[in-house]
């Protein structure tokens, strides 16, 4: 007998659960959160920071879908930044630095507030799978509960060992315990586990730096807010800090190297390569002069700050000394040494597009726990993850977001169609439709989505309807309007562009690179001046006219393979004509539509023609 | 509906070799239209559905590629249920390379093995039988091209590919690194790192495409014209290089009134020889249609063998079939010097004028077809001719789908340095670089997100 029933369980407390609480919650399921300590709700043990290449597009998705990072980041953010702003627009990303311990405090209230939603302190020691359906979780203590559904979001907790030199002890994060019971029913499931690796810098008391020693960061004024939904930001601005490492601290590197776990052999766990320790620069790259190192503070008025750039499991003493060495930093005190930590994920190959496991109906996985690093990354899974498993139980089609539509689609896709051998971030260049999936047009992408799901209201979907209506408007009337030589000739030769001899479409002059939109504009004004937002979309979307529409056309030409499904229970040993390496890969990842089968790493084109043929033989394409 | 002309396939759905005949065949929205970009003769936009047309294909230059037959098929009656155009051009594989070869420069694209299966699939065309039937053959096909592809990567031309691959891994890797770890502090990813690097890749694919051609011949084979006067002994020469009888041969002369072709493997090339007939002002009707087919045969052909008698000398005649031939790569041949030499070998030189034997010498081969004389120095001068002056055993991108995916190649990496000199943002060059590594990829096995990203983190400190 069970102690307590819910529709959805959902373990762990991170970005992944919050994300996932919220949704399924908000789409009307009963949850409970189970977490070890709420004090660590959406804690941030790495970076105290939301965004930035690639990941600040995937807020971005994640709000116009309705989930909550966005508006959370913006209400507690400190510095605010648009990475690549000088490059084109289309790659450009937002970041925040964040208040960690606001940030916490603002996503527990969200889940406080939220009715449905119940907080439990109480750590997950097995799950209850009876018939290749999930029933529920067993708590310490011999309790259980009940559940339709179960999402586990347990980061690096599972079999967590955290590393600082040479010593080495179980837990999940600093200071918190490990978990390895659900660890243990993982395997017992059947599921394939793999061992990661990932390590964090140390923090250092802020009166303790010396500032003078060191370059100043502003934030963006005025900030661009995450969250379509923030009317404005106004935010008193915080400062980051530059400095950089020094020859001493190099040396001081390769004399901890005997007592480094990474280098001796004690982590097998595969680390990423993005975000290398301090050790690994060092010894990789012997001829840099110094490293970067940027001082973040960790809260507005508080007094740790995160040494970006630091990363590192050496000896504390060697810590210490490393530390000391960096200019600004000659009498900083370590208030927490950096550390590996290395734990069990969860092969993502066993997960469908839907993020639940492939055997068990009602088990869903988010976050670190299939292989990804960074919060945004998680915070995409757990959405996604929450939305689902409340369809499931309302007999709803998953959501699966196609690579051409979303960087959460990329993210999915690449997941379950490639594993990961490393911790996986989201990169913009592992986006082939990159030049569609910006940050700028997230909300037309995805906000009427959201509003078919049931995350987005009425008037937010609303307003993203006018948004594409009036740059689809002003885009026409672009292309109609003509422009006179008298009246564009002096601004043309103002900016350096050739002069025109005679009327020409508004639209071609401002596909001319040297020229701006809002050039145009004061030559050509619209009957209504336009929004910001409306005028930087059409902007991109006039500039970058032809590239989209090659990748529109690319689009187009693969999603005529996403609309084929493939049946769950084909056996490609039997496919007649499909290669041996073929077979056994499309075995393993079992892809769900045509379009992943040719995506899987070991499957040639023609594998896919005869899979095809196979497919209309048995009836099966649908 | 789908409307972009990349989106019309075409490809040789013959196979190639001798044959009657072989079919270029176009399918997609833009079929009709394509095609008719290239041909003259009727108006196949206009013709209804299953009609065949007379007519030639002629390149952008408006020269003649091939006479043809055109039947057009309109969707949804056809067999991909798309609009569908053939070519059947003249037999070997000669013609129809050159008419694919027009089609795709006039905008279709390169069909993939088995597309044109996979859109007769999608449209639900085929039957469970047929079905299997196709995918046996289109797994075997492929098999074969891949063993054949494997054959080829060897020696100079898979270290040239791996090259290129390489440069281009390395140019993406520099400008992916220029977008995603801008905040980072990287080192590198500079634009003049990008240009050099852009160049360099040019330049590979330029000396890869510059001996496509050789390639070309060294894999499908190549072509010689037998070309002279009437009686010279053509027939016999080809006979004799054949080593059987299969021309019609006779003392009198015009009796070749057709085009004969056949294959003969010399040094390993398969050469297809044509035997046409006498060049001169026709006695009769089959065998005007027999000299114009001759002439065309030696305009389309990689090589003409011009055949003089050496034992009667070189005329008036032989030097105006040797001047109407003046482009085409010759060997000059002297026969019948078993009844005696009454020309210099300065005299047939002169007829070579420019030739395709040695370093830029001339080609002279004196000849007795009758007794074998002089043949294995005809055969010597046929491979260098084939190969070009300077084939240093190298070569050699070989059939039609390499050469267009070296081509886009090159198309691509020349947009980037467009885009790279007006400052263009590294997004939209990233599109090239990554349209270019995808072209060649269709050679050297496909370059991943994750390819790009090992090369960046072995080059760069990524990291912050």
């Amino acid at each position: 007998m069970s102690d307590r029933w819910f529709d959805i369980v959902v373990v762990g407390a991170g970005h992944a659960a919050c994300e996932a609480a919220l949704a399924a919650a908000r789409l009307g399921k009963r949850v409970l959160v189970v977490t070890i300590s709420r004090r660590h709700v959406a804690e941030m043990p790495c970076n105290p920071a939301i965004g930035g290449q690639a990941k600040g597009q995937l807020v971005r998705e994640i709000d116009a879908l309705g989930g909550e990072m966005g508006l959370a980041i913006d209400e507690t953010g400190i510095q605010f930044r648009m990475l690549n702003a000088g490059k084109g627009p289309a790659v450009r990303s937002p970041r925040a630095q964040a208040d960690k311990a606001e940030y916490h405090a603002r996503m527990l209230r969200a889940l406080l507030a939220e009715p449905r939603i119940e907080l439990l302190e109480s750590r997950v020691e097995e799950l209850l799978v009876e018939g290749g359906r999930v029933k529920g979780v067993g708590l310490t203590g011999a309790r259980t509960v009940e559940a339709r559904a179960v999402i586990l979001t347990s980061g690096t907790f599972l079999c967590g060992r955290l590393f600082v030199g040479l010593r080495e002890w179980e837990g999940g994060r600093s200071g918190e315990p490990a978990a390895r019971g659900l660890s243990r029913s993982l395997r017992k499931l059947g599921l394939a586990i793999g061992r990661l690796k990932t390590g964090t810098p140390p923090r250092v008391a802020r009166e303790s730096v010396a500032w003078e020693g060191t370059v100043v960061q502003h934030g963006d004024e005025p900030p661009s807010p995450f969250s379509f939904r923030t009317a404005g930001l106004e935010v008193d601005q915080v400062a980051c800090h530059v400095t950089g490492t020094t020859s001493r601290t190099h040396e001081l590197v390769r004399g901890g190297l005997e007592r480094s776990p990474l280098f001796t052999g004690r982590i097998t766990g595969i680390g990423p390569r993005y975000c290398p320790s301090i050790e690994d620069k060092v010894v990789r790259f012997p001829d840099r002069e110094t490293h970067r190192v940027i001082l973040e503070p960790e809260t507005r008025g508080g007094d740790t700050v995160y040494l970006n750039g630091l990363a590192t499991s050496l000896p504390f003493d060697v810590q210490v000394e490393m530390v000391r060495s960096v200019p600004g930093l000659e009498r900083a005190e370590l208030v927490r040494p950096g550390y590996a930590v290395e734990y069990d994920y969860v092969d993502p190959r066993e997960l469908r597009s839907s993020l639940e496991v492939r055997h068990v109906r009602g088990l869903y996985l988010a976050g670190q726990i299939n292989g990804t690093s960074g919060y945004e990354e998680a915070a995409a899974q757990g959405l996604i993850a929450g939305i689902n498993a409340a369809r499931a139980l309302d007999d709803k089609r998953p959501v699966v977001l196609s690579r051409a539509e979303a960087y959460i689609g990329v993210l999915i896709d690449d997941l379950v169609t490639k594993g990961a051998d490393e911790p996986y971030r989201m990169f913009t260049s592992r986006a082939e439709h990159r030049l569609v999936l910006r940050h700028d047009n997230a909300d037309l992408r995805l906000t009427p989505l959201g509003h078919e799901i049931g995350l987005i209201d009425a008037e937010t979907a609303a307003r993203a309807g006018r948004k594409r209506d009036l740059a689809g408007r002003e885009i026409a009337r672009l292309r109609e309007a003509l422009v006179s030589p008298s009246r564009a000739n002096e601004v043309l030769a103002a900016l350096g562009s050739s002069p025109l001899r005679e009327p020409v479409r508004a639209l071609r002059l401002v596909a001319r690179p040297e020229v701006s939109l809002r050039a145009v504009l004061a030559i050509c004004p619209p009957p209504v001046p336009l929004p910001e937002d409306v005028e930087r979309h059409v902007e991109i979307e006039v500039k970058y006219r032809g590239y989209i529409e090659r990748a529109r056309q690319h689009i187009e030409r693969v999603e005529r393979l996403e609309g084929l499904g493939l049946p769950r229970d084909i056996d490609y040993a039997s496919v007649h004509g499909l290669s041996v390496e073929a077979s056994q890969k499309l075995a393993r990842v079992r892809p769900e539509t045509i379009a992943q089968a040719s995506r899987t790493p070991g499957v040639s084109p023609a594998d896919i023609g005869v899979l095809l043929i196979h497919l209309r033989g048995q009836g099966g394409v649908h | 509906m789908r409307a972009s002309p990349a989106d019309t396939i075409a490809a040789i759905s013959t196979a190639l070799g001798p044959g009657a005949i072989a079919i270029v065949r176009l399918s997609g929205d833009h079929a009709i239209q394509i095609a008719q970009s290239v041909f003259e003769g009727a108006s196949l936009t206009e013709s209804a559905s299953h009609t065949v047309h007379y007519g030639r294909v002629v390149d952008a230059d408006g020269r003649e590629v091939d006479e043809v037959l055109a039947t057009v098929m309109r969707s949804p009656k056809s067999y991909t249920t798309e609009d569908m155009v053939e070519f059947a051009c003249h037999g070997g594989s000669l013609p129809a390379r050159a008419v694919l070869e027009t089609v795709l420069a006039a905008g279709a694209r390169l069909a993939r093995p088995g597309e044109f299966t996979e859109r007769a699939f999608l449209a639900g065309r085929l039957d469970l039988v047929q079905a299997e039937a196709v995918a046996d053959i289109v797994a075997a096909k492929t098999r074969r091209g891949l063993a054949a592809a494997l054959g080829q990567l060897e020696g100079w031309l898979s270290t040239e590919l791996s090259a290129l691959r390489e440069s281009l891994l390395d140019l993406r890797a520099e400008v992916e690194a220029l977008i995603d770890f801008a905040d980072e502090d990287v080192g590198g990813g500079t634009r003049g790192t990008v240009v050099a690097l852009a160049r360099d890749a040019c330049a590979r694919a330029d000396r890869l495409l510059e001996n496509a051609e050789v390639g070309v011949a060294v894999r499908d084979g190549m072509s010689a014209a037998i070309v002279g006067k009437p009686n010279v002994g053509k027939s016999s020469v080809m006979n004799a290089l054949l080593m059987r009888e299969r021309s019609i041969v006779t003392a009198l002369p015009g009796t070749t009134r057709d085009a004969i072709e056949d294959f003969v493997d010399i040094s390993g090339i398969a050469v297809t020889l044509i035997d046409t007939a006498g060049w001169r002002e026709a006695a009769d009707e089959a065998e005007e249609a027999g000299v114009r087919r001759a002439r065309l045969a030696a305009r389309g052909a990689d090589l003409v063998l011009l055949v003089v008698d050496a034992a009667r000398g070189v005329d008036e005649f032989d030097r105006a079939i040797a001047s109407e031939l003046a482009g085409a790569r010759k060997v000059v041949v002297g026969n019948k010097i078993d009844l005696g030499r009454a020309c210099s070998e300065g005299e047939l030189a002169e007829l070579g004028g420019r030739t395709g034997g040695g370093s830029g010498g001339v080609a002279v081969a004196w000849v007795s077809a009758l007794t074998g004389e002089g043949l294995d120095g005809l055969r010597g001068l046929i491979v260098q001719g084939a190969l070009g002056a300077g084939f240093d055993e190298a070569a050699l991108v070989s059939n039609v789908r390499h050469v267009d995916a070296l081509a886009r190649c090159r198309s691509a990496v020349r947009r980037a340095l467009e885009l790279l000199g007006r400052e263009g943002p590294p997004e939209l060059v990233a599109v090239e670089v990554g349209e270019a590594a995808a072209a060649l990829g269709e050679l050297t096995g496909e370059t991943t997100p994750e390819d790009v990203l090992r090369r960046i983190f072995e080059r760069f400190c990524v990291g912050k």
